[in-house]
């Protein structure tokens, strides 16, 4: 017989749980445990990445949480299937929204209400039942019994936890002895807080920190035992009540939840009579596009065709619909409202108003955006109006239902900073050594901080780290890294559902009093929901304002749009650094480039976007740059087939559309593999996948006549610029604003 | 009742690793059951680390229960009950 392990806390559970989710997964396949449930507190935050990570794993995945009800009790809850975890979502947003500031509690009536797919465990101690059989208040027990079994009949099960200790008698003899009374049916379970005993030390520290005391001042009853036990274990402890260990297997056997991932979930869009989503976008984008143009040419017409039909194939036609309509309705009110990012290079996107820079005068690559190979829904972000901002967002709710739209979370973890201040102060370390050690990281974890300790200038300056007295202290600290401390609200991120958000994701207030989603942008882009990022830029209000001034001073109305882009006076201006209020051009190091780089049109001020930047400048990427673009040095390319490519930035890659065209070009990939290799080599991947990706490249190069020699070189420029590629789009979106 | 005594003793273990006998105050303790064990957290802030802990039937010149802890290799006898 196998034990499974039905009570499992991650750091998801904040501040509770000591063992990343990769951990207790590596520990349980260790096991061969053959499945593994997460029932973090109050929330489901960790349990998308938890079950796609057990899939991978080969185990299955059980998908709960532990949920606090009326009289700050604790309740296991297991989802059975989707009606399951749809209650789940829904009983757990009840329970945070029913109240603000207050800690989330479900009612009973609540509990009724959302009970179907759903399988019930009294707790821990902290459980109804278990907490009054505990204080011998059999009575209420009783009482309490009657309610659970009434709302979920057989499923629901007296869940017994044994940790050996002093006591002779172990709190659940007597919680099994009231079952078999009750006639209720018993799981054994650990509720494990950790992998490895050891660990306890992380979970202690980790509950000051989140109660604000002393490690030395925790109060209540401690325990090592809240490990991820081995079934011999178990079976070992609960060897008096075999059905306690049965039942373990029986629940996992009942509980089959299968998450549809990566299916997009769009709104619907109200069409007028006879239209399908694709026959109105298609409406729109041309008559759009008949406003832009005039008469069509044909390369304006096959692009359109091109991007309209890739819309159509990966389904993403109302999702283009609803970003139009809100654009078109701020636009209405005079709410300035545009995309920015990689949304730029699509002429569907421009001439539908969304944005404001014409991708075929710009050379944009539409694929860096959206291609068939790519079925991630795609990401428009949209810059609004800082003043008009809530307008725009009052008008979703209002579109889509205030039930159906809420903000996005970004959950917030520990860096090195951050684990310091509070590991030293639950360590009750000295003020002057948390500020030492503090001083001057910023955005490194606190294992970088150790790994860098002889190499960073910031941190060489420092012998703190070195101190073998704290070398504890700071692997302490690294321990906690990245783990969440809290959720907040994502900047400018809203979901808008296909129907009730709290089906598919549990909802809660933001300390700033926003409803936001437990989960973050990532797993809701998993969970195929439609995230649209409407951003405040105070750009946007500066032009509203300056606009509207000229005209009540001067009488003079403006047109942004017939603004010519290569005034010579505006160019002048630049050139002497005198941006002062220019969006994007006015920091001192932009300045300083306009010096260096002379510009005279409007590509120079996308090449500035782009250069202006930690990388490229660490790179010694303007080094290379500027004396071509000012003749001094020849225009050369390591192969003649790069010159489309790369003519335009001098046979410099500054671009990450140029990634695309390189390897296109070269190793004649299409746009939209060549979009996955860019996404491949900018994402986490290990020296094993970065060869392969290499061998690959080479060997298409090869096909192409280019030498291993040269691919390999190319390769490698590709590789060290895809840390820090810009994106030409959104480069171009903010050089027009600016 | 039971009265604590905290002092270290030689212990004997089998290939289990568990305990068969011991020596306290140069007499031999026969263990003759074992009733429970346990782990038990310390104060790990101050650089302890966690106590195994046994409670066991022993006999010397007549049949007793004793608890004893170990940590690292030595074993103490943590207290005597009634």
């Amino acid at each position: 017989m196998s034990f499974i392990h039905l009570h499992v806390h991650s750091p998801y559970s904040f501040l509770d749980g000591a063992s990343t989710i990769d951990r207790l997964l590596e520990k349980a396949r260790a096991l061969e445990m053959p499945v593994l449930a997460l029932t973090d507190h109050n929330r489901l935050t960790g349990a998308i990445r938890f079950y796609e990570k057990a899939i991978v794993c080969g185990i299955k995945p059980i998908i709960g949480a532990e949920v606090n009800v009326e009289g700050d009790h604790h309740l296991t809850l297991l989802c059975k299937d989707k009606q399951g975890y749809s209650n789940l979502c829904r009983l757990l947003t009840e329970a945070h929204l029913s109240k603000r500031k207050c800690p989330p509690q479900a009612t009973r009536e609540a509990l009724r209400q959302f009970r179907v797919g759903l399988i019930a465990l009294s707790g821990c101690r902290q459980g109804e039942i278990p907490d009054l059989v505990g204080r011998c208040k059999y009575e209420e027990a009783v009482r309490a019994a009657c309610f659970y079994r009434d709302v979920y009949e057989d499923d629901f099960f007296i869940e017994l936890i044994n940790y050996p200790s002093r006591k002779s008698l172990s709190d659940s003899y007597r919680l099994a002895q009231f079952a078999r009374q009750q006639k209720l049916s018993t799981v054994a379970t650990n509720n494990v807080h950790y992998a490895d005993m050891e660990e306890y030390t992380i979970k202690e520290l980790l509950n000051a920190i989140d109660r604000n005391i002393f490690v030395s001042q925790l109060q209540g009853p401690r325990t090592v035992e809240q490990y991820l036990k081995s079934s011999e274990e178990m079976d070992g402890l609960f060897r008096d009540i075999p059905e306690a260990l049965a039942n373990t297997e029986e629940i996992a056997s009942r509980c089959n939840l299968e998450l549809e991932l990566g299916k997009p979930r769009f709104p619907k869009f109200a069409l007028p009579e006879g239209e399908t989503d694709y026959s109105y976008l298609s409406k729109l984008t041309y008559q759009g596009a008949q406003r832009k143009y005039g008469s069509l040419s044909s390369c304006v017409k096959q692009r359109l065709e091109y991007e309209l039909d890739t819309i159509k194939k990966l389904g993403f036609c109302s999702y283009f619909l609803a970003v139009w309509d809100i654009v078109h309705w701020a636009q209405e009110r005079g709410i300035r409202c545009q995309a920015r990012g990689s949304a730029v290079d699509s002429l569907v996107v421009y001439v539908l108003d969304i944005s404001i820079a014409d991708p075929i005068e710009h050379d944009l690559l539409f694929e860096r955006f959206m291609h068939p190979l790519r079925h991630e829904p795609p990401d428009i972000d949209l810059d609004v109006d800082r003043r008009r901002r809530d307008e725009v967002r009052d008008y979703v709710c209002e579109k889509y239902g205030a039930e159906n739209v809420a903000c996005v979370a970004t959950i917030n973890t520990y860096l090195a900073r951050g684990a310091i201040r509070d590991v030293g102060k639950a360590l009750q370390m000295p003020q002057e050594i948390i500020e030492e050690a503090c001083n001057g990281i910023h955005w490194l974890s606190a294992s970088q901080l150790l790994e860098y300790a002889d190499s960073r200038p910031e941190l060489k300056k420092s012998e703190i780290y070195k101190r073998p007295e704290l070398a504890d202290f700071f692997k302490l600290c690294a321990t906690i890294d990245s783990f969440p401390k809290h959720l907040s609200v994502h900047l400018g991120g809203l979901l808008i559902g296909d129907g009730r958000l709290s089906d598919l994701v549990p909802l809660e207030w933001s300390s700033g009093g926003d409803i936001i989603s437990q989960y973050d942008k990532d797993d809701i882009e998993k969970l195929g929901i439609v995230k649209m990022d409407i951003l405040s830029l105070p750009t946007m209000t500066v032009i509203e304002d300056t606009l509207s001034d000229i005209e009540e001073n001067h009488g003079i109305s403006i047109d942004l749009d017939r603004i010519p882009g290569d005034d010579p006076a505006a160019f002048a201006m630049l050139r002497d650094g005198k941006t002062i209020g220019t969006f994007q051009l006015e920091s001192p190091a932009q300045r300083e480039m306009a010096g260096r780089l002379l510009p005279e049109r409007f590509e120079d001020i996308i090449v500035s976007l782009a250069l202006v930047r930690p990388g490229p400048l660490k790179s010694n990427m303007d080094k290379l740059y500027l004396p071509r673009r000012h003749g001094k040095e020849p225009v050369t390319y390591l192969h003649p087939n790069l010159r489309d490519a790369l003519g335009e930035t001098l046979g410099v890659i500054l671009y990450q559309e140029q990634v695309l065209e390189v390897a296109h070009d070269l190793a004649g990939m299409s746009y939209a593999e060549a979009d996955g290799f860019r996404r491949a080599m900018t994402h986490d991947r290990t020296d094993e996948e970065m060869e392969k990706m290499r061998e690959s490249f080479i060997t298409c190069c090869r096909k192409n006549g280019v030498s291993s020699k040269i691919a390999e070189e190319i390769f490698e420029q590709l590789a060290a610029f895809a840390a820090y590629g810009f994106c030409k789009a959104h480069a171009v979106a903010y050089g027009v604003l600016a | 009742m039971s009265k604590l005594i905290g002092e270290p003793v030689k212990a004997h273990a089998d290939n289990d690793s568990m305990l068969t006998a011991f020596i306290w105050r140069r007499r031999l303790y026969r263990v003759v059951e074992v009733h429970s064990w346990w782990w038990e957290p310390s104060e790990w802030w101050h650089g302890k680390a966690v106590r195994f802990f046994i409670r066991v039937n022993a006999q010397n010149s007549s049949e007793g229960t004793y608890e004893l802890y170990r940590l690292g290799e030595q074993w103490f006898l943590s207290r005597v009950l009634d």
